[in-house]
């Protein structure tokens, strides 16, 4: 029979990785709103696109769908009922999850050493992949953002906070009484 | 440095050298099948290739059902749906894929669809989203570079949307790949040329990009030493039955490698010129050789330089010094293109095509940066770099 040890371990390592999720998705979306470069890249994607990211075995998961403005919205965990997400990028157990959201390891690290899986269109998920690197530039201290990434852009510290203030404002707004995202 | 963790599996028996299609009746039989439907193209069929299997069926209690011959070089989703009707209209049990990459991965497009159900082989497309095993599944290379006959990946054009949809699982991998030297004996130069160095470019990438491992690296190495060693020769002499099973093992040992450690840039910039211009696998990756490995190099790259032991031999190796190694590997792969542009006209530059514009530039970045293969290149690669790339390669 299955015995959990370590379980306060456990639960705050996997709150931790749904709550590192739910950021990401989150502050995604909000991006979304304004940032050229990221609204660039999802013009290559098609509308009502799901993006769902996940810790197996059902540890933490998010999904994003593109929606008919061109910016991205938040679903929750899962896609809404009858949908399904058109590229699933899963990480196989979350110990492995939290190397990579610890930055003990970067996402291309985390492929490289074949943790994460992909499925759907992978050129979709290139392109969602592109998307949540430039977030992480501009959310994630430099120091971390220089681990969870093979390259750091050459930005200003000013262009860097001004651009994460914009996120959380945005952020905020969504997560105001009566918005659906 | 190699990844600290890793996976590595080649399931796929190998049986090569001299008379070993005469393996394949008893082998099939081994997997309870009785009814293989053969899959290969006009080019196999009109050098006389389809003779040696038949040979090898004739004091066999098993019979070909049927042979589809008509693979293009540019396979299509379309195509495989096409075959997968004859496969189950016949009540086949397993295929046996005879040809080069573009026949062996459409077998494995129609593996999927006759194993999985279905007319749409693009709903299987990505990582792992294949969960069972497939039917028995046979291939006989007729060119020594794909290494497709023992890679858990296939990559299909689809027309409709003018894209190259990979496929990447496990279940992909054949179970039974046969080199016999008679398969590749009659391979034209140039494709012989253009097909050794995608091989090339196999082991190199896997030896360079994020996912080396031990073991890939092993097999990287060695085809590399094969290829160096045996390309010239082989070109110089196209009958050397010896010196084309050599090349036809080092292509297997580099698919073996970079099915366990995948590629990186040079992949990325082919699936994507290839797309766009419709130029052949093994000739893109002959361009972008030098190329992105320059590139690779001169942004922080590391290990390239190890590769002059096996590109070059002991000595050339011992005869230059380690800061040199690297941009010694990269002007022995250039040497190498001028040699085989010499013996065949194999293209060193996109001009060299004469059917790349430099308007397509555009395209051909925008599908490389969507490229799955870019994950594991050790080096970031952006829209800016990827079109300096495809200008240097001009």
């Amino acid at each position: 029979m299955k015995k959990e040890t370590n379980t306060l371990k456990t639960k705050l390592r996997d709150g931790y990785l749904n709550t590192m999720l739910g950021v990401i998705a989150r502050t995604l979306c909000a991006m979304s709103k304004f940032d050229a470069t990221l609204q660039k890249e999802l013009e290559g994607v098609p509308e009502n696109f799901i993006l769902q990211m996940k810790v197996l075995p059902n540890v933490a998961s998010m999904s994003v769908q593109k929606n008919s403005k061109g910016q991205l919205d938040y679903l929750g965990k899962e896609p809404n009922k009858g949908q399904k997400a058109n590229v699933v990028i899963a990480i196989k157990h979350p110990e492995l999850a939290f190397l990579v959201f610890s930055f003990q390891e970067n996402n291309a690290q985390a492929f490289a050493r074949n943790r994460t899986i992909i499925e759907g269109d992978l050129s979709m998920a290139m392109r969602m992949i592109r998307c949540i690197s430039h977030l992480e530039v501009y959310i994630l201290p430099k120091a971390a953002a220089k681990k969870a990434l093979k390259r750091y852009p050459a930005i200003s510290f000013l262009e860097k906070t001004r651009t994460a203030a914009k996120i959380y404002g945005h952020l905020t707004l969504d997560l105001l009484p009566g918005k659906t995202t | 440095m190699s990844t600290p963790c890793y996976e590595f599996f080649c399931p796929v028996k190998i049986i090569a050298g001299v008379k070993s299609l005469e393996h394949i009746p008893h082998e099939l039989a081994n997997f309870s099948a009785f009814r293989p439907l053969v899959i290969t193209d006009q080019g196999v069929k009109n050098a006389g290739l389809i003779q040696h299997i038949d040979d090898a069926f004739n004091s066999s209690d098993i019979n070909i059902v049927d042979i589809f011959d008509d693979v293009p070089p540019d396979s299509s989703t379309l195509l495989v749906t096409q075959i997968a009707d004859l496969y189950r209209k016949l009540d086949c049990d397993s295929i046996i894929a005879i040809g080069g990459g573009s026949v062996i991965d459409t077998s494995k497009g129609v593996n999927i669809l006759v194993s999985e159900g279905g007319d749409d082989v693009t709903a299987y497309s990505g990582v792992d989203s294949l969960k069972k095993p497939l039917k028995p599944f046979f291939v006989i290379p007729t060119t020594a570079g794909t290494g497709s006959e023992v890679t858990s990946v296939a990559v299909i054009a689809d027309t409709v949307k003018n894209t190259k949809v990979v496929f990447t699982c496990s279940f992909l991998l054949p179970n039974v790949a046969i080199l016999d030297p008679r398969m590749t004996k009659t391979l034209p130069p140039k494709i012989t040329a253009a097909t050794a160095m995608d091989a090339l470019t196999h082991a190199i990438e896997a030896f360079t990009c994020m996912g080396k491992n031990p073991l890939s690296d092993s097999y990287a190495t060695a085809a590399i030493s094969k290829i160096s060693q045996n390309i010239i020769n082989v070109m110089d002499n196209p009958s050397d039955e010896m010196g084309r099973l050599e090349l036809a093992q080092a292509s297997t040992m580099a698919g073996i490698a970079f099915s366990n450690s995948m590629v990186g840039l040079i992949h990325a910039l082919g699936h994507s010129l290839g797309a766009t211009c419709h130029i052949p696998h093994g000739v893109c990756m002959n361009i972008f050789l030098p190329h992105a490995l320059d590139y690779n190099l001169r942004h922080g790259e590391s290990i390239l330089g190890e590769i002059l032991l096996p590109l070059a031999g002991a000595e050339a190796y011992a005869n230059t010094p380690s800061n040199q190694r690297p941009q010694a590997v990269i002007d022995y792969i250039h040497k190498l293109k001028d040699k085989l542009h010499t013996r065949c006209q194999l293209p060193r530059s996109l001009k060299e095509t004469g059917r790349v514009e430099q308007a397509q530039f555009a395209k051909i970045v925008e599908l490389t940066v969507d490229d799955a293969a870019l994950i594991l290149n050790p080096i970031e690669v952006d829209r800016e770099d990827a079109m300096a790339i495809l200008k240097r390669a001009w």
